[in-house]
């Protein structure tokens, strides 16, 4: 075992340490629970930082394993595969869930079940590295439907709001459906070709003596639990619902790393599934379309946080389309600078809900204050900068490499839908800062202390160790994008694709988008800018549209109507037929059957010499009929 | 010879349940500790029997063998193997939870106790009888004490009705495997019982192993359950008392499928394959059939029930693969859910104790109350529903794998009870014990340090062979191995 392999597997089995000595020892002490925790991740995140210090200029891929399970026919490995991706992504994962671990000391402060919150933190991280590492599909199924479960235990974690319980129970629900096909897929793919790690996969489709089709249907499959995990249209339902959970897990899981994950897998097994055009055709246009609705939908949300929602799936949407047009280096790389200025954004929003008790931007605006809070409100506009794709921010550099990576395999209407996208993010994003910027009431500055008594200190920011990590999210923000640069001789291509030559920048592409950029924002300050009050946009002012967006396209509604108009009334029918049919029929009708045959033979026998006599003539007839048949 | 391992696993229950029958009724206390202790030792013993047992060399160990009625060939033979060992383990760990799950447990504790250790007394018996006359008293002596257990103690006004059910369906069962076993006696004509003898000699034509197989499937598929003998199941479940419950589904389901296995498939593989596609039609119906059904139940235990039936479907699915992986899938399952299921019946109990309901529609908000029954119910709900990393997750993954690679399109359809189990349990997890606390409920104790011992027993065995399952399959393996090689396909 290299020394790398051993690091990464230390660096992933430290969170899975901190679940046990939280459970077993620490679970009633509170800041004993929260130091446990953090500690651990900061293990991790160390290790990790020093293997990439240590593999710079290039990683060398590494594979591991470690037996799990032997059978005759087929052994099941666990192992880790060390290379460029994974160390990447174990960067991202680690470094974003230490931040939010330490975040979460401010933010949940006070809180009740802080241990418990800390112990499905650490789970969460263990499962997300477990996932990241894994050299073979079913490993990575493994940590896939445990981050499932995290998420599950950590949007419910106030699960005694019925909002945050329903919306647990359809995340699981939803992503469980997906996972559907993912399992059939990684069946189909075991039965075939036995437990091949990503190596062999995404070597497949060269080999002619494979069945194509085969392939194809697997992808797809496969794709439908990325679908589901990763939030693309229709199975994205979930995921708004989700910002029920405390708001750095929202940040997390929910729009950093777990989301993520169905994006890292396609880029894991990109091989496997670049070798069915089909498959690509068709996780591109999902893609586009679910980034399409989406940012339609954050065009009329009201709540900060399903802004932001909305937002990662739409930008989710950008990546696996991207990837489907063939654009790997794109989609990972956005997948890395989206996941910073994401979780920055949520964290910024979780400071500002912190501080003023709701969700919604209206309400923050008119309570007034946000610019007062310095650190939050600068590292808030660097993230929707980002966000919004504004040189020199990452996102704009992740955004025009997927512009590029769409015009350079050919799909030009991607690229223009593309930007058409990226005026709407930039409209939707700015028009939240713009509100949060309106002018303050002057009226409700005497009020504010009183209503809301020392919780709220107008005027002041949130605690350092909440704000400090904003500030470091907010740096990657700003100079992660410089990474894909000449400046920095293309170091990404370097270190992800071991590339060498140098690319050079696209002017067109970055004037155009630019241009789209500013006028979203443009048009959002047009519309929102300095005044007071609720105000309308664009689209809200045409009818129908603001329907079709308010209710979200009616698809949490048809989801309703699938669950209560046929999954439960089928599952009463069959427990009427089991009841009815197979019991009160089937089984009882047996036992009564015996009971009949039983009061008929004892009238037989009643005690009257006649009867007697008259039965047993009966039965000599029928022996003497039965003989004769023989 | 060595230490009787086996028959001290089956002679401290017995002096436990004569202990128990020798002291008075009102020393409640001393009653429970003596079940305590005894059944404690039996569970060391089978730790024991598990690492002790030979695992290079595999076959059929710690054999005991004393003539008894040597005219018709019948021995006093125990022995276990790499499949029974197992199941051994798991019927202690099931028994030594269930005295502790009982221990609140306040009307005729004496005859309770005795019933229940003489139920799993018997059970240990048909683990390790390796005799089939013994075989078909042990299992006699298995399923009687369930009718007074459940009819005494039980809840719900159904009660006598559903152990009446399951009784007679069980006995209906075990008449078919009585004329099996007779039948099959007579017809080999060697004069013995001894399931080894016959296996190494017993030749039947093909038609007669047809016959006799549908005799064992019939009668052994009413215990599993399988569909439509599966009735007797849920509402046995819920009318009984939860160690009832735990060792019923826990451990007396399993007789079935371990009959399959230990007597029908190597004397009679022919007879598997001519009814393997039955059996896989049935078991689609449990699978996917009791599934469904248990999203409609508003009763947990009835909910539990027929995921039971569900679950126990993938035993007989993976038996009807004829496969190895099929069938360690069908052994391992058998292993994993029946820990599974005593985690949920405990943890339901933990709960049903005080609030003496377990109806979903009138629970609600109980985590906010009761924080250690909700987690350890979630913890049986997520190891149910198939997460990696605990116990059933393996069974399931084999089973299916053998089931696509056999019956592609069912194995497929199988799969999809992954997302409607997935479906019940939530929907279960966030009406019971998420959201608002009904205030009927408010005030009601937690769980007490004692009562969640038997929990985290249950749960460190589901993560431990979840994370290390080569520790049982290994053990399974070495007797699946010879079936596949009987049945003469891979």
């Amino acid at each position: 075992m290299s020394q790398n392999i051993l690091l990464t597997v230390l660096a992933v089995f430290a969170p899975f340490v901190s679940i046990f000595i939280i459970g077993i020892l620490t679970r009633n002490h509170k800041m004993l629970s929260a130091f446990v925790a953090i500690l651990a991740i900061s293990l991790s995140t160390v290790i990790t930082f020093y293997l990439y210090f240590s593999n710079m200029q290039g990683v060398k891929a590494e594979t591991y394993y470690f037996t799990w399970l032997v059978t005759d026919y087929f052994s099941l490995k666990f192992g880790v595969l060390f290379d460029a991706l994974s160390l990447g992504m174990m960067i991202v994962v680690c470094l974003v869930s230490l931040l939010v671990h330490i975040y979460s000391l401010g933010y949940m402060h006070g809180e009740k079940g802080l241990a418990r919150f800390y112990a499905w933190l650490s789970l969460f991280s263990w499962a997300m590295l477990l996932f990241v590492i894994s050299p073979t599909l079913l490993q990575a199924f493994f940590g896939w439907e445990l981050v499932g479960a995290a998420s599950f235990l950590l949007i419910g974690f106030w699960f005694h709001k019925p909002e945050a319980a329903a919306a647990a129970k359809k995340a699981f629900v939803m992503t469980r459906f997906g996972d559907f096909g993912f399992f059939v897929g990684l069946l189909i793919l075991l039965v075939s070709f036995g437990n091949i790690d990503f190596g062999v996969l995404n070597q497949l489709g060269k080999s002619p003596a494979v069945n194509h089709s085969l392939l194809t249907a697997c992808a797809l499959l496969i794709f439908m639990g990325i679908m589901g995990k990763s939030a693309q249209f229709p199975l994205h339902a979930w995921l708004p619902d989700a910002m029920e959970g405390p708001t750095p897990v929202s940040a997390l899981i929910h729009a950093a790393t777990m989301v993520a994950a169905g994006i890292y897998l396609i880029a894991r097994a990109f091989g496997f599934f670049s070798s069915s055009p089909f498959a690509m055709e068709f996780i591109a246009v999902v893609g586009i379309i679910t980034s399409f609705v989406a940012a339609t939908i954050a065009l009329v949300q009201d709540d900060v946080k399903k802004v932001m929602a909305y937002s990662t799936i739409s930008q989710l949407g950008l990546m696996v389309s991207v990837l489907g047009a063939g654009g790997y280096k794109a989609g990972v790389f956005h997948l890395f600078s989206h996941a910073f200025f994401k979780a920055l954004l949520f964290l910024c929003a979780g400071s500002l809900i912190h501080h003023f008790n709701t969700n919604d931007m209206w309400e923050m605006a008119e309570k007034g204050g946000v610019r007062k809070m310095k650190i939050t409100l600068t590292t808030l506009i660097i993230g929707s900068l980002a966000l919004a794709g504004i040189f020199p921010m990452a996102g704009f550099f992740s955004k025009d490499a997927i512009i590029v990576a769409f015009e350079q395999n050919h799909k030009e209407a991607f690229a223009y839908l593309t930007m058409l996208i990226s005026f709407m993010t930039a409209y939707y994003t700015f028009r939240m800062i713009f509100v949060l910027l309106s002018p303050e009431p002057a009226h409700h500055h005497e009020n504010c202390h009183e209503e809301h008594g020392h919780s709220e200190h107008h005027g002041h920011d949130s605690p350092y160790n909440m704000t400090i990590p904003l500030i470091i999210l907010a740096v990657f923000s700003v100079f992660f994008g410089f990474l894909d640069t000449p400046m920095l001789g293309g170091y990404f291509d370097k270190f992800l694709l071991n590339k060498h030559e140098v690319e050079h920048l696209h002017w067109g592409v970055m004037v155009k988008s630019t241009i789209v950029a500013v006028a979203g924002i443009a048009f959002a300050y047009i519309q929102f800018a300095g005044k007071t009050g609720r105000r309308e946009g664009f689209v809200e002012k045409v009818g129908f549209i603001k329907n079709l967006l308010v209710n979200k396209y009616y698809i949490d509604d048809f989801y309703f109507l699938l669950v209560r108009g046929f999954v439960i009334p089928f599952a009463t029918v069959l427990n009427w037929i089991d009841r009815k049919i197979i019991n009160d029929t089937g089984v009882n009708g047996t036992g009564n059957i015996v009971i009949y045959s039983g009061r008929f033979v004892s009238r037989l026998m009643n005690g009257m010499l006649q009867r007697y006599l008259g039965t047993s003539f009966a039965i000599l007839i029928f022996i003497l009929f039965l003989w004769q048949i023989i | 010879m060595n230490f009787p391992i086996l028959s001290s696993i089956l002679i401290i229950p017995t002096i436990t349940v004569v202990l128990i029958l020798f002291t008075k009724p009102e020393q409640k206390n001393t009653i429970r500790v003596i079940s305590l202790i005894g059944t404690g030792i039996t569970f060391l013993l089978s730790v024991f029997l598990m690492v002790s047992y030979d695992r290079s060399a595999g076959g059929v160990q710690f054999m005991e063998s004393v003539s008894w009625i040597p005219s018709y060939g019948i021995n006093y033979l125990m022995g276990v193997d790499g499949l029974s060992v197992p199941l051994v383990f798991l019927n202690a760990l099931a028994i030594f939870t269930g005295v502790m799950v009982s221990w609140h447990i306040e009307e005729r504790v004496k005859e309770f106790y005795a019933l229940l250790i003489f139920l799993a007394t018997g059970v240990f018996g048909v683990f390790m009888t390796l005799d089939l006359f013994f075989f078909a008293i042990f299992y006699e002596v298995a399923v009687l004490p369930m009718y007074l257990l459940i009819a005494i103690w039980g809840s719900g006004k159904n009660r006598e009705y559903a152990a009446f059910k399951l009784t007679l369906v069980l006995f209906f069962g075990s008449a078919f495997v009585m004329g099996g076993i007779l039948y099959l006696y007579k017809a080999a004509g060697l004069n013995t019982f001894s399931i080894l003898e016959l296996k190494k000699s017993a030749q039947f034509t093909t038609n007669m192993q047809s016959l006799l197989f549908l005799l064992f499937f019939i009668g052994f598929g009413s215990i599993i359950p399988s569909f439509p003998m599966h009735t007797w199941s849920p509402e046995g479940h819920a009318c009984a008392p939860s160690a009832v419950s735990m060792l019923h589904a826990g451990v007396l389901m399993k007789l079935g499928g371990y009959g399959l296995l230990r007597i029908a498939i190597p004397l009679l593989p022919e007879g598997l394959r001519d009814w393997a596609l039955v059996m896989m039609a049935l078991s689609m119906c449990n699978i996917v059939y009791g599934a469904f059904t248990a999203i409609a139940q508003d009763d947990m235990k009835f909910m539990v029930g027929f995921s039971s039936v569900s679950h126990m479907g993938m035993v007989l699915f993976g038996i009807s693969t004829m496969t190895l992986t099929g069938l360690n899938g069908a052994a391992f399952q058998m292993f994993a859910h029946g820990i599974v299921t005593a985690l949920y019946f405990s943890s339901i109990g933990a709960m049903y104790n005080k609030t003496h309901t377990r109806m979903i529609s009138d629970l609600g908000g109980i985590a906010n109350i009761m924080p250690r029954a909700a987690f350890f119910f979630a913890v049986a709900g997520m190891a149910g529903l198939g997460l990696p990393g605990f116990a059933p997750f393996v069974a399931e993954l084999m089973v299916f794998i053998a089931g696509v690679k056999k019956y592609p399109l069912f194995g497929i359809i199988s799969v999809i009870s992954v997302v409607v189990t997935a479906f019940y349990i939530i929907r279960c997890i966030q009406r019971v014990y998420f959201g608002k606390t009904n205030p009927k409920w408010e005030g009601l104790p937690d769980a007490t340090n004692f009562d969640v011992v038997p929990l985290v027993m249950l749960v460190a065995a589901l993560l431990i062979f979840g994370m290390f399952p080569s520790l049982v399959l290994d053990l399974l393996q070495l007797e699946t191995r010879n079936l596949v090689a009987k049945l003469g396909v891979m």
